[in-house]
């Protein structure tokens, strides 16, 4: 039961923060304005295609335009075909190894970096140069190091200390592994560099007293480099997820999706509705599947991050 | 207060007007009596083939001052047309392959153009098998520019390497499936190289399966009375097609290392001397043009004979016209394809627009056949005309593709009806299967393939 004085203390509430919200608005009528164009922007780029990716997925589609409303036929669709579940699991593979292969290694580099004290520029650059190659160029290149035969670049060192031509991106357990390396090459790079900026802002007195401390290197990762960096890591974490979740440009470049399907992943899977099969409608439900796989791992995400730190 | 919201609004509406506006400056006009038509599929500055378009452009000009043509350098390859066909941004005019037709006349993609198909006189004078791609329940939807049917292209230069010529100079070409692997293991030990090279990939090697299956026996499909579509090809006849592929790598070992391959990379390792044979269709101009290969080593011979027969598959490409083209525009459409000479009407100067394309080929050093690789023209005068001008510029010999031209026993084998690209890339996972496992079981594969197209295609067609 609501009491009286609750009541009045809640209108009054609602009233100032009414006022307040006006107030705000008024107040900062310029920096409104200039919000407007990413706004619109968002709208137009990222708002207007998810809703509009949700709604067209309940309809048929002949080529762009809605035929009839299907309900949730589309998703039926998707979801039966023989090929989904091994789909779903390669994404998850996808996002399995890359953590694995992927998540460390940035790390341990930006420490290293951090250690640096002379040629910094030179090793930055060094490590930040793949991410402004194009993806098409890196992909195509790593393709052919993964050539099989004697003609591939890693099977040409293979056999200077006598092993004999391994199959690569064509064994169908592993191909999924040899993406994320190539992946993890290309994209490290910025990660690295926002793990070195952090590791950067670390206030110098922290290693000098621990130093003082008797502390070696393990110890200063342990208590000093490591809890800094934690915040800006959980950040990656999801990025991370969430971008190699939607790996399409690698497998179609390098693969195409094979061998036989062992590299096919649910954006892969979308792209080939659309522009190989003509099922727009499809491959919009692909997409919503996707979209909200990724919300479910984000929420749980979340609420583990918050229960550990509570 | 209320100013401020006001000046707020009119500034968001004014960005809306701004962003349709400029959305709709896309759009063609036709003020003043000019029609603006696109032209899909025009030559890039570094191709040398613009400057014939060029020409093109400026008789067009010459000959109507009120029809406007605007290059468009897109090509009809799948992935960049389908995302402009669905936004409709398609340019007025565009070419696709046979491939891409049925599934463009079900997404709407192009226009019925069958009544100015007729008032121009192509109904007439196309070849009626050629004009049958472009027809559907009655209406047609394009104008066919290329036909060909399938053969198999051998490269002269490893043939000879091999020992596999004929004392009047011909090249041994193989006659069957299973001379196939004779000769390409001939080959493999005389050159080291592949003695063929089947593609594996973007649905490709499961277009040039369907070939292969075909000459063997296999029906891929087939509709009952109630008009229901069932997979008809879990057979021993496409077991043992599938078998052959898999035989090609693990047995006889006369393909490349590499089992991601697609038509492209065919033609490279074809052009570098890395591969003998691979089915295609001539005249194969990339080869020479962006490969650099002598075009005196490309040989075409007759697809090779199954147990079932000798089946090819006839493809091409096809001019189509965006479904928001206006009738001027399409009327405009097909007054430029009569300046370049695709027309049943020949003039002498069409004739002579027609020629350029020949004399540029001629003297890019770009294959120019005798014979056209299917006869895409019917009419009289439209056939002299063509013949009389391959003679003008033929400059490969007549033997390298005198095989490929014996349609004697060839068998033209329909694309298949319904599900065709959902039934290569099936296919395609198939033969990656077996070439990259030795121990893959052909016979689970082909049911596994017939069901999943039977469960995810043909029980989901409306």
């Amino acid at each position: 039961m609501i009491s009286c004085t609750d009541s009045v203390q809640r209108t009054f509430i609602h009233k100032k923060r009414k006022k307040g919200v006006g107030t705000i608005f008024k107040q900062n009528i310029t920096g409104w304005l200039m919000l407007l164009p990413t706004v619109i922007f968002a709208y137009f780029i990222i708002w207007r295609p998810t809703f509009v990716g949700f709604y067209d997925s309940l309809f048929k589609m002949n080529g762009s335009a809605l035929v009839s409303f299907t309900g949730l036929k589309n998703y039926i669709d998707v979801i039966t075909d023989t090929n989904f579940v091994t789909v779903l699991g390669n994404t998850f593979k996808y996002t399995f190894w890359s953590l694995v292969i992927g998540f460390v290694p940035p790390v341990f580099i930006a420490m290293l970096l951090n250690e640096v004290r002379k040629g910094k520029d030179f090793f930055r650059i060094g490590v930040y140069l793949p991410v402004v190659l194009p993806g098409i160029a890196v992909y195509m290149l790593w393709y052919y190091m993964y050539l099989p035969g004697t003609s591939g670049l890693l099977n040409t060192f293979l056999g200077k200390v006598g092993i004999s031509p391994y199959t690569w991106l064509q064994d169908q357990n592993l191909a999924i592994v040899w993406i994320i390396i190539s992946m993890t090459w290309h994209s490290m790079g910025g990660t690295v560099l926002m793990y070195l900026a952090t590791l950067q802002g670390i206030n110098r007195e922290l290693y000098e007293a621990a130093e003082i401390d008797g502390a070696k290197i393990r110890h200063k990762i342990r208590y000093i480099m490591l809890p800094h960096i934690y915040p800006v890591a959980l950040l990656l974490l999801i990025r991370q997820i969430i971008g190699v979740f939607q790996v399409m440009e690698q497998p179609l470049t390098m693969t195409g999706g094979g061998p036989n399907g062992a590299t096919t992943s649910l954006a892969l899977l979308a792209y080939k509705y659309a522009f190989e099969y003509y099922k727009f409608d499809k491959a919009m439900a692909t997409g919503v599947i996707t979209f909200l796989i990724l919300c479910v791992l984000t929420g749980a995400y979340l609420v583990i991050e918050k229960k550990l730190n509570d | 207060m209320r100013t401020k919201m006001k000046k707020c609004v009119s500034l968001l509406l004014t960005g809306t007007m701004i962003l349709s506006l400029s959305a709709l400056a896309g759009c063609k006009n036709e003020k003043n009596g000019t029609v603006s038509v696109t032209i899909g599929d025009w030559p890039t500055s570094s191709d040398s083939n613009a400057k014939v378009y060029e020409e093109y452009k400026n008789k067009m000009k010459e000959k109507y001052p009120n029809i406007e043509i605007i290059p468009d350098q897109s090509t009809g390859n799948a992935t960049s047309y389908v995302a402009r066909a669905s936004s409709g941004q398609l340019p007025n005019l565009y070419v696709t392959s046979y491939t891409e037709i049925a599934n463009a006349v079900k997404s709407g993609f192009c226009a019925d153009i069958t009544d100015y198909s007729t008032k121009f006189g192509y109904t007439q004078s196309i070849n009626p098998l050629v004009l049958d791609k472009v027809t559907y329940d009655k209406k047609i939807y394009g104008i066919p520019s290329t036909a060909y049917a399938l053969g198999l292209a051998c490269n002269k230069k490893m043939f000879e390497q091999a020992g596999l010529v004929n004392e009047d100079g011909s090249l041994q070409y193989p006659s069957t499936y299973e001379e196939m692997i004779e000769t390409a293991a001939k080959i493999k030990a005389a050159t080291g190289q592949a003695g063929v090279v089947f593609p594996t990939m973007n649905n490709q090697g499961g277009w040039i399966f369907t070939c292969l299956a075909w000459s063997y026996g296999v029906k891929f499909m087939e509709q009952d009375e109630s008009g229901t579509w069932k997979a008809t090809f879990d057979t021993n006849e496409c077991v043992q097609a599938l078998q052959y592929i898999k035989d090609l790598k693990w047995k006889h070992n006369v393909l490349p290392d590499n089992a991601f391959i697609d038509v492209t990379e065919e033609k490279k390792l074809f052009a570098s001397d890395q591969a003998a044979m691979y089915i295609i269709h001539p005249p194969e101009r990339m080869l020479v043009k962006t490969y650099n290969m002598d075009k005196n080593n490309i040989c075409f011979a007759r697809v090779p004979e199954g147990p079932a027969g000798r089946y090819t598959l006839m493809g091409g490409n096809v001019y189509m016209i965006s479904p928001q083209s206006t009738p001027e525009q399409i009327d405009a459409v097909f007054k430029f394809l009569d300046v370049i000479g695709h027309t049943p009407n020949v003039t002498d100067e069409t004739s002579e627009n027609y020629e350029m394309n020949y004399k540029h080929d001629y003297e890019e050093n770009v294959p120019v056949m005798k014979e056209t690789a299917f006869p895409l023209w019917i009419n009289e005068a439209r056939t002299s005309v063509d013949k009389a001008v391959r003679n003008k510029y033929v400059n490969v010999p007549d033997e390298n593709f005198a095989d490929y031209s014996n349609f004697e026993d060839v068998m033209v084998h329909e694309e298949e009806p319904v599900c065709a690209q959902e039934l290569y890339s099936i296919l395609d996972s198939g033969i990656q299967e077996v070439l990259t496992d030795s121990n893959a079981d052909c016979g689970a594969i082909v049911k596994r393939m017939a069901k999943d197209f039977q469960v995810n295609h043909l029980d989901k067609l409306d």
